[in-house]
């Protein structure tokens, strides 16, 4: 995790999946200083509902803190596996950083 | 018939029972034949001591008779000697015969050792004395030896014969006891027998009363299992033909409007709803919502959602509020998954404060605007029990409109991006509409004719322009009947 | 064109969830199948696999085989696949709750049927890769 001004980046690759739990757990982790987090999950090949369990008990714990979380997703795997849960509204997703990033300056510049 | 498990110890029990029941007949005609050859031998043995006696007797009388004419010389005397010598040989084979058949070959050794010993008495004692030749005086000695040789010899064969009598008496004992004792365990057995096949019998009635209890605990289980089918079905079906033609509400100063389309695929119980009613000062809460999945949970679940929502709305309407009031309690209760929006409409000041759960975003079309999306994310009720929901406040004004509406309008086509503009110039063009047809004309405008394959529910209202249009609209709700009610599924 | 089959049966543990979905996968594009419909395929597979590997035997304490079984075919263009496993389905925190799997699989595969008289089996059919694809399916 690298703070840049005042988004925090937290970056993770590969699967996602059941076996990597307790890592995404502890990856997911808030911040007190980030005023916005970008989760950079673009390199993701593959995810599951494991992953989407993480994600929103990562989400919910932001939001009780107001920060608001971009996540960065490229896979189409990853997108479609979002639809599938019901969960497209649950999750601020992207699949431009740049969109990414002015978003959440938007969000931490209110 | 039968189970072959059940005839083995059967046939052997029976099998068991017929050698013992031979066992105890052979042994009885054992014990009579032992029984009468011991008696027949004791009445031998007595016949035999009989003549043995005879024997003795008549030895006597053969030296009684010689004695008698060797003392007087009267042939008168020898009357006794003849009787003797000619009965003693019969007596001595009459004993022989018994002895034969007694087989007691030792007395009979003795026996003939007697017979020798009479007639050398005879020929040497005897014959001599009846010629006219004076004997000497020693053959009176001689005579008493051999008669006491005989004697003993004839003594010999009695105590003999009293000792067989008395052996055989024994044996005969023995063998009786020896039958009772087989007769005994004989009786044993059989009752050991008949214990054993009453226990066999005993444990294969348990074991065919459990099977049989147990098919029946199956036949009930499955009954069970049917019967909460068929409640199940029946449920649905009242739930489904139960839905409250909700009459929607005719606020002054506001148009609403709705409609529901169900799915075209096979009919599913449980899925949209949607709810309007109106609140002290002028306001007007909507609500509208999505439980996913089928049958009895799904309608379980939507019908409590409807019910906390209006319960929570009354308690404090605020929509944000609302919501995690009700996702708290589906939380608990591990509800299927809801997604829902609620919006609370000031009628007065066109301004309305609108928080969703995992529903797509409302669209608002206001006068010299585009339709645009209220997006706001959020998390699905019932997902996560600390959600946070926020109210949205949107300050609008007279002639918007505002088009809350399920995902079934969208992911009809599973191009969700496609769907959403479509509804957008569906909303645009279906604006025109009054404000009871809006709904439909939406509706229309996306799928023409056809079927979706989700259920579809979309639910309108409009800020009313004018005090004339507000008038009109007023005097055209009050006519309309209503568009749609809130079902809970569907035919 | 005759049956094709795959079969797999490892200890249903969080790690031996990905080897077989990978495995599956390879089937899967051995028998033609690609772009959408691939991953779709291979990700309800996986999350019925995760449930299994996550809640199967979470509660047995005696049983000594804790696997997990894939069973998946492909005949007459349809495709099916099968994840059993020996755990009761009713000790499991109930799937249509909170947990995301179940509705996964149900936006995804055809048909679902979960069996639980001996152990539990979830069945997924699939249309196969020459079928004509229906909307339901395409992107």
């Amino acid at each position: 995790m690298n703070e840049s001004k005042t988004i925090a980046t937290i970056r993770l690759a590969g699967e996602l999946e059941i076996s990597r739990k307790r890592e995404m757990r502890d990856a997911l982790a808030l911040s007190e200083s980030a005023r916005a987090v970008l989760l950079d999950l673009s390199d993701v090949t593959y995810a599951d509902s494991t992953a989407l369990t993480e994600l929103l008990r990562f989400c919910a714990a932001a939001q009780g803190a107001d920060t608001p979380i971009a996540i960065l997703i490229a896979a189409p795997q990853f997108l479609r596996l979002v639809q599938y849960a019901g969960l497209a509204t649950a999750f601020r997703i992207f699949q431009d950083r740049g969109d990414a990033l002015h978003y959440l300056s938007e969000c931490a510049g209110m | 018939m039968m189970p072959r498990r059940t005839l083995g110890p059967l046939v052997l029990t029976l099998a068991l029972m017929a050698v013992v029941i031979v066992g105890l007949v052979v042994a009885g005609l054992l014990v009579r034949a032992i029984v009468a050859s011991s008696f027949s031998n004791a009445g031998s043995i007595r016949v035999a001591r009989i003549l043995v006696a005879d024997v003795l007797r008549e030895q006597l009388d053969e030296e009684t008779g010689i004695r008698g004419y060797g003392a007087d010389r009267n042939r008168a005397m020898l009357q006794p000697y003849y009787e003797g010598r000619v009965g003693l040989p019969r007596s001595l084979s009459r004993v022989a015969r018994v002895l034969e058949r007694l087989r007691m070959g030792e007395a009979l050794k003795t026996l003939a050792d007697a017979g020798r010993t009479n007639r050398r008495w005879l020929d040497e004692i005897a014959l001599p004395l009846l010629t006219p030749k004076p004997g000497p005086p020693s053959l009176q000695l001689r005579g008493k030896a051999l008669v006491d040789h005989f004697r003993a010899d004839m003594t010999s064969i009695d105590m003999l014969l009293a000792r067989r009598e008395s052996s055989s008496d024994a044996r005969a004992q023995r063998a009786i006891l020896l039958v009772g004792l087989f007769a005994l365990g004989a009786v044993a057995a059989v009752i050991v027998a008949a214990l054993l096949f009453t226990i066999a019998q005993y444990r294969l009635a348990v074991r065919l009363e459990q099977e049989r209890s147990k098919a029946e605990e199956q036949r009930r289980y499955s009954a069970v299992i049917r019967a909460a089918y068929e409640a199940e079905k029946r449920v649905a079906q009242t739930l489904q033909g139960a839905f409250t033609q909700n009459v929607l509400p005719e606020p002054a100063l506001l148009g609403l409007g709705a409609t529901y389309l169900p799915a075209a695929e096979e009919a599913k119980i449980g899925g949209d709803w949607y709810d309007a009613f109106e609140l002290p000062g002028d306001r007007v809460l909507l609500a509208i919502g999505d439980v996913a999945g089928h049958g009895i949970d799904a309608a379980v679940a939507m019908n409590r959602t409807r019910q906390l929502v209006m319960s929570c709305a009354l308690l404090d309407p605020r929509p944000g509020l609302v919501l995690e009031r009700v996702n708290a309690e589906l939380h608990r209760n591990q509800s299927p998954m809801v997604t829902a929006m609620v919006v609370l409409v000031d009628a007065r000041s066109c301004e309305f404060a609108y928080a969703a759960a995992g529903h797509p975003p409302a669209v608002l079309l206001e006068p010299g605007r585009g339709a645009r999306f209220l997006d706001v994310g959020s998390v699905p009720l019932g997902v996560l029990g600390s959600a946070i929901y926020r109210d949205h406040r949107v300050q609008s004004m007279p002639g918007a409109l505002l088009v809350l509406y399920t995902d079934g309008v969208i992911e009809h086509s599973r191009d969700v991006v496609a769907g959403e503009e479509l509804l957008l110039a569906a909303v645009e063009s279906a604006a025109q509409a009054s404000p009871a047809t809006i709904a439909a004309a939406i509706r229309y405008r996306i799928f023409g004719d056809g079927k979706a394959s989700d259920d579809v529910a979309i639910l309108t209202l409009r800020f009313a322009k004018r005090t004339e249009e507000r008038a009109a609209i007023f005097e055209q709700a009050s006519q309309m009947t209503a568009v749609a009610g809130t079902r809970t599924g569907h035919a | 064109m005759g049956a094709s089959e795959l079969r797999l049966r490892r200890p249903a543990r969080a790690r031996s969830v990905a080897p077989i979905r990978r495995a599956l996968r390879a089937f899967l594009e051995a028998l033609a199948f690609d772009g959408s419909a691939l991953d779709d395929i291979t990700t309800a597979a996986g999350e019925a696999l995760a449930n299994a590997a996550e809640h199967a035997y979470a509660h047995e304490t005696t049983r000594r085989n804790r696997d997990v079984e894939l069973r998946a075919r492909f005949d007459r263009g349809e495709l099916s696949v099968e994840v059993s496993d020996g755990g009761s389905f009713i000790e499991r925190s109930p799937l249509p709750g909170r947990g995301f799997g179940l509705r996964i699989i149900r936006a995804i595969a055809c048909q679902i049927q979960i069996e639980t008289s001996r152990g539990t089996c979830v069945r997924m059919l699939f249309p196969g890769p020459l079928r004509k694809v229906d909307a339901r399916h395409q992107y």
